[in-house]
């Protein structure tokens, strides 16, 4: 009997999944949109693979690899690339799981008013602040350091990363703190010893995010580097091209420093899907 | 070891709502003392102030003769279980049992040895280097115990702990508190709604209600005497049975009988004053001649194995109390419980005589609630409320 009706609720489960979906023309039009979005996304990068090769087919690649354009190496330009977004993602993630806790975990006057303050920076446009960003730095001495890049963008990606911390922080019960409080520690030994580790998926969302918006990033880059040494890979592909790119014979160069510059982007976000899916789907369901 | 002495500890969230209202308490040194009463009562919030999590609005608390109600809970020299546990899930079970003394910077020799004794004594030394979402409900509340007990603190504050296990788990782990609380003798102060867990483990019960307490007492005097209608309703399932009865010049008069009470009486609305009964106390039978008679038609039987409820519609005017405060009598035939041994399915139905003796029926004020009347047993008044209406807030250490 007890057999039965398992089998039966199974029966019922799997039904009511299928429900979601059971149409024919409802998953027709639904894997038309994911194929063609699909083909959106790889005809580009087909289309520059394929391009990377004429002429000299995989030669290019490793000429791009190996040599040097306009005075600078493809391994430097991820060098640059990389420090600049790791030290983004650290600025970040040090100020927004102390926003997020401390938003979450602490009653003061104003907090709301301040966290909604710190969430309209989220609609302001970096185009908007160039300017006086480009004077700021100029007077802290910050142009052509790595910190010159990695600080403006870090205060573009600060609220998201404040309202995603906050957000997970609030779906971690009180309990523990008071816990913790109650054992001995400090608030910086509950910040650091319960609050870090219990946030961890929300941290490795927030870390590969920056990461991946930093290598993305062409504009600051471009803006506060003058010295051609701290080229980043993503400035690089506007870089190579004045180089590149003249003669038949380099085209094909050009498009194969173009997947190249493309791939520390790629593996970071294929690397950390997991973390990023996992840390924002985190702090949806209350538990 | 240390006692606690709560004086006047009131709690206002908002500046408004009233959470704990003036409690005046005693906790001696190794008690076992457990808070009590219904969700919402105050109960918890009390035993928050008394950890440090909830600032006091007025009144003093002090923890070892040193008064602590500024004090930040990791200097109160207490521990907590909490009714979730709250154990670290990224860290073992040793590594959450470690945690207390890692921040009180023990040496980690010691550290090691503190936590192996502990484990050893709540028989989790196979799950020291697991992760607690890997444990059963029943290790886990062990763990939290073992987190609150390694510290080796002066006092244990346990906000119900066993409420997230089933039945039976929380049976056996009543009487292995109780047990290692007495060969601790570490002072308690337990929270629960259950009142089997109040009933089982405590030295002392503080029934609460509104924010208020409404009795403290030994579980049998709380139960055999209770202090009000609120402690009346409120401990013992089923409940206390509630019935209308008629003031006479020195006392009540229930069908005949006349019971003689110390105090005056204030009626409420019809009715002059309420009296109850337990279940267990009345019985099926022809009255003997000092016995009280009822006679009902029963109206529904439930049958528990050892034992068998039955609701009965009597001749009565029954009483209805809310939350301990009166609040309708029924014009027809009152609803009464009675429970009786055995398997009694017989009885569905059927026209039956009822009988109770005069000296288990309980005296209250309609008015006030508060219990008057002579103690059947030692003949003294019993504690009851003030003259403003008011619970008497008693404190005993």
């Amino acid at each position: 009997m007890a057999v039965d009706s398992t089998a039966v609720s199974s029966r019922s489960t799997g039904r009511a999944t299928d429900n979601l979906y059971r149409s024919r023309i409802d998953r027709l039009i639904m894997g038309s949109i994911l194929v063609a979005m699909g083909l959106l996304w790889v005809v580009p990068i087909a289309a520059a693979v394929d391009r990377a090769l004429v002429f000299n087919g995989w030669r290019n690649f490793s000429e791009v690899i190996s040599g040097d354009i306009g005075g600078i190496t493809i391994w430097r330009t991820y060098a640059n690339s990389f420090a600049i977004a790791l030290l983004h993602a650290a600025m970040v993630l040090v100020v927004a799981s102390l926003a997020g806790y401390g938003f979450a975990k602490f009653d003061f006057r104003g907090k709301e008013v301040m966290y909604y303050v710190t969430l309209v920076f989220l609609a302001v446009p970096a185009t908007s602040i160039l300017v006086p960003l480009f004077y700021i730095t100029r007077e802290l001495d910050l142009r052509d350091s790595y910190l010159g890049v990695a600080l403006p963008e870090a205060a573009l990606t600060l609220p998201f990363g404040v309202l995603l911390m906050r957000n997970f922080a609030e779906t971690i019960s009180d309990t523990y703190i008071e816990a913790a409080a109650i054992d001995g520690a400090s608030h910086f030994e509950i910040f650091r010893g319960v609050f870090l580790p219990m946030s961890r998926p929300a941290l490795l969302s927030l870390g590969t995010l920056s990461i991946m918006w930093s290598l993305q990033d062409f504009l600051f880059p471009s803006l506060f580097f003058t010295d051609a040494n701290k080229t980043t890979a993503a400035q690089a592909v506007l870089r190579f091209k004045e180089y590149l790119g003249a003669t038949p014979d380099d085209i094909g160069k050009y498009n194969a420093s173009l997947v190249l510059l493309a791939v520390p982007a790629l593996i970071v976000v294929i690397g950390g899907l997991r973390f990023i899916t996992r840390g924002l789907a985190a702090g949806g369901i209350k538990e | 070891m240390a006692g606690l002495v709560l004086e006047g500890l009131t709690k206002i969230y908002s500046g408004r709502v009233e959470s704990v209202s003036n409690v005046t308490l005693t906790v001696a040194d190794s008690e076992f003392l457990v808070l009590l009463g219904p969700s919402g009562c105050g109960k918890s919030t009390l035993l928050r102030m008394i950890a440090g999590l909830e600032t006091i609005t007025a009144g003093s608390l002090a923890i070892g003769g040193q008064a602590v109600g500024d004090v930040h809970p990791r200097d109160r020299d207490i521990a907590m279980v909490f009714q979730n546990y709250a154990l670290y899930p990224h860290m073992t079970v040793r590594k959450n049992l470690a945690y207390p003394l890692k921040l009180q910077k023990v040496p980690k020799a010691e550290r090691r040895a503190k936590v192996e004794r502990v484990a050893a004594l709540l028989e989790i030394e196979a799950e020291l280097d697991r992760r607690p979402d890997s444990l059963s409900g029943g290790q886990r509340q062990r763990v939290a115990m073992g987190r609150a007990l390694v510290r080796e603190p002066s006092v244990f504050l346990m906000d119900e702990p066993l409420s997230n296990l089933d039945a039976r788990l929380r049976m056996q782990m009543r009487s292995d508190i109780s047990a290692l609380q007495g060969k601790l003798g570490i002072t308690t102060v337990y929270v629960t709604h259950d009142q089997v867990e109040a009933m089982t483990m405590a030295d002392r019960i503080v029934v609460m209600n509104q924010g208020r307490v409404q009795q403290v007492g030994r579980p049998t005097e709380v139960y055999e005497h209770p202090a009000n209608l609120f402690v009346a309703g409120f401990i013992g399932s089923p409940p206390m049975n509630f019935f209308a009865a008629r003031r006479t010049d020195g006392g009540v008069a229930v069908r005949g009988h006349e019971i003689p009470v110390t105090g005056a009486l204030d009626p409420c609305g019809e009715i002059d004053a309420v009296v109850g009964i337990r279940p267990e106390e009345v019985s099926f039978g022809e009255p003997d001649p000092g016995e009280l008679s009822i006679t009902g038609f029963i109206a529904a039987v439930e049958t528990l194995g050892a034992e068998t409820l039955c609701r009965v519609e009597a001749d009565l005017t029954a009483v209805v109390v809310e939350a301990g405060v009166v609040t309708a009598s029924a014009a027809g035939p009152g609803s009464f419980l009675v429970r009786t041994p055995g398997n009694r399915d017989d009885l569905a139905g059927a026209q039956v005589q009822l009988r109770a003796p005069i000296g288990a029926l309980r005296v209250f004020d309609a008015a006030s609630g508060r219990a008057v009347g002579v103690d059947a047993c030692d003949g003294s008044a019993r504690p009851g409320a003030d003259d403003t209406g008011q619970p008497t807030v008693l404190s005993a250490g």
